[in-house]
């Protein structure tokens, strides 16, 4: 498991490494001392698992999350943060409280080599964009919506949807923004799972509830959990083809 | 000092006491005079019933302009005896003269002089039990005021207690504190040692439940060389320090957490948000009969100034109970630095403060 430490004080980072010690399947690919630091070494080569620190001096944890296009598996790192430690606990960010119990590491440890194979072993086709496209595939997504923050996985998107330089993200009952346009995403998004089927819409195919022919000979997609999008003309005739229709 | 609106009962008050003294006289005279004569009757209403109030509050106004009410008993006493000798006597020899010569009720004979004698006495009588009321009321006014203030600031000094827990020397510091003292232990047993017994130090500083509002500058450096020396812990070479303080200085005394508190500020503001850290500058000096202390931190002002108000708003607010509008605090950039600055009155001339500042820190 490659591992990432992002945090601003020397003596912090070290007590990490020493902590991740014992644990053999960990590698330590990298430290980075703040925001910037980290985002050009994420971009360098993909990681597993990044150990976060919220308060640095160029921002905060969360502002690399979504400065990022591949998010990791992330396991958040403070002192003492109530609003964060808040956060994290209704939308299920792993976290740890610095001075870190050592047991409480192997936790974090342990669910993070889970949701790792759980990944690898549904990622398969994502084989397929790594080599055609020679970037990782997307397969999780930070989001901020004001208080309220995720870390999507995106097998449970059903729709991103255009809205000037943004996207408007719908999984479950929300619907946040997040600072990405289509193109970027639809170059990284599994193409065997998502499908453009619009200038302003990409759909995820396996949440796909019902199929309408429109009058205009293009079709209406109904998704599960809403809404229905249009699929224009051109992508109708392929959608055909690729939900063999 | 201006002249107040008086309270609600005053005019009440006023004429409900003249009025009576007013009744009393003229019961008096009908019993003399066998019968009430309309004459005597208008002549005390006049200048009993109505002077008497008016002169009163006259006299209430001269007393508030030139200051009576912040007299000591010595020498407030003279100056109302005297002024209500001044007074009686005015008004009885008014009272005779419109007699004889206005109203005519009688000749000079009977008036002068023992009639007007006896309505001066009575006069002195009825405007010293006035004073006497009048100053009782003032003082135990004055005293619930002090009370309430001593009160206020206790509570705002145990509420600066309370916050400094959770917002300054904040749990966040302390947990990245004790963090850093953990990596120590393995790096350097020695230091980690030295930086347990600072802590220490200064979580007895900030706990201390001895309620003593201002402590001597040289206690208050102390806790802030603790703070910053754990600090520099974290933020190792991003954090450099300056302290320079007069010895003069350190014998002054400052409201207890005051420094710290800005210090704690100017790192959580400043040092906290550069990437290749910065300095903090800490300086006192006694400048006439003033002290002024200033903390500068590398940085600069502009989104801080909403989070770092909170903090100094709570320091203001202590300055402003322990000194009224004689202290100041103020935060403004100054070349490519943060300055904070206090600055306080001295409360002894400067030969004296030495022995009067170990008087009260005892």
């Amino acid at each position: 498991m490659k591992v990432v430490i992002v945090d601003d004080e020397r003596l912090a980072r070290s007590e990490l490494r020493r902590l991740l010690k014992p644990h053999a399947d960990v590698t330590i690919a990298g430290e980075a001392r703040n925001v910037d630091e980290a985002e050009s070494l994420l971009r360098k080569e993909p990681i597993d698992l990044l150990l976060l620190d919220i308060q640095m001096p160029d921002g905060t944890g969360f502002d690399l999350l979504e400065r990022l296009d591949r998010v990791p598996a992330v396991v958040m790192t403070t002192a003492y943060d109530r609003h964060a430690i808040h956060a994290f606990e209704i939308n299920a960010l792993d976290y740890l409280l610095k001075p870190i119990a050592p047991e409480r590491l192997a936790q974090a440890l342990a669910r993070a080599r889970t949701a790792l194979a759980r990944e690898s072993s549904v990622g398969q086709s994502q084989s397929a964009v790594r080599q055609s496209q020679s970037s990782v595939a997307l397969d999780r997504v930070f989001v901020r919506d004001g208080e309220r923050c995720w870390l999507v996985d995106v097998a449970e998107i059903r729709l991103f949807e255009a809205e000037g330089n943004y996207a408007r993200v719908y999984f479950g009952a929300n619907r946040p923004l997040i600072l990405k346009s289509l193109q970027a995403l639809e170059a990284r998004l599994d193409p065997a799972r998502f499908f453009r089927v619009s200038r302003t819409a990409i759909i995820n195919l396996h949440a796909v509830e019902g199929v309408e022919n429109d009058v205009d000979g293009g079709l209406t997609v109904a998704l599960k959990g809403g809404p229905a999008v249009k699929v224009s003309r051109r992508q109708s005739r392929r959608l055909r083809d690729e939900l063999s229709l | 000092m201006t002249v107040r609106t008086p309270s609600r009962g005053y005019w009440p008050c006023q004429f409900g006491g003249f009025g009576l003294h007013t009744l009393y006289v003229l019961a008096l005279d009908a019993q003399y005079e066998r019968g009430l004569h309309l004459k005597s009757a208008v002549s005390v209403i006049v200048f009993l019933f109505i002077a008497g109030p008016l002169t009163m509050h006259a006299l209430r106004a001269w007393m508030l302009t030139h200051g009576w009410l912040e007299l000591s008993i010595g020498r407030l006493l003279p100056r109302a005896a005297a002024s209500v000798l001044l007074l009686s006597a005015t008004l009885a020899l008014m009272t005779g003269v419109t007699n004889v010569l206005v109203l005519r009720n009688g000749g000079w004979t009977v008036w002068f002089p023992q009639a007007t004698f006896g309505i001066a006495s009575g006069y002195a009588t009825a405007f010293s039990i006035w004073l006497w009321i009048y100053f009782s009321v003032q003082s135990r006014r004055q005293r619930r005021a002090l009370e309430l203030k001593a009160l206020k600031l206790e509570a705002s000094a145990h509420d600066a207690r309370l916050r400094t827990l959770e917002s300054q020397l904040n749990p966040h510091f302390l947990f990245n504190a004790l963090n850093s003292v953990r990596a120590l232990v393995v790096e350097d047993p020695a230091r980690a040692q030295t930086m347990i017994t600072r802590l220490a130090e200064l979580l007895r500083y900030t706990l201390n439940a001895n309620n003593r509002d201002v402590v001597s500058l040289d206690d208050e450096i102390r806790a802030v060389e603790d703070y910053l020396a754990i600090e520099r812990v974290r933020f190792e070479e991003r954090l450099t320090v300056q302290i320079d303080v007069e010895p003069a200085a350190r014998r002054q005394r400052v409201p207890r957490m005051l420094v710290l508190t800005l210090v704690e500020n100017a790192v959580k503001h400043g040092i906290s948000r550069l990437t290749a850290g910065g300095t903090i500058r800490i300086g006192a000096t006694v400048a006439g009969d003033r002290l002024r202390v200033s903390v500068a931190n590398s940085g600069t002002l502009g989104a801080a100034a909403t989070t770092a108000g909170v903090g100094l708003s709570n320091a203001r607010e202590r300055l402003q109970l322990i000194y009224g509008d004689t202290a100041s605090l103020t935060l403004a950039p100054d070349g490519g630095l943060v300055v904070a600055s206090v600055s306080t009155p001295l409360p002894e001339p400067p030969g004296r403060e030495a022995s009067a500042g170990r008087q009260v820190l005892a």
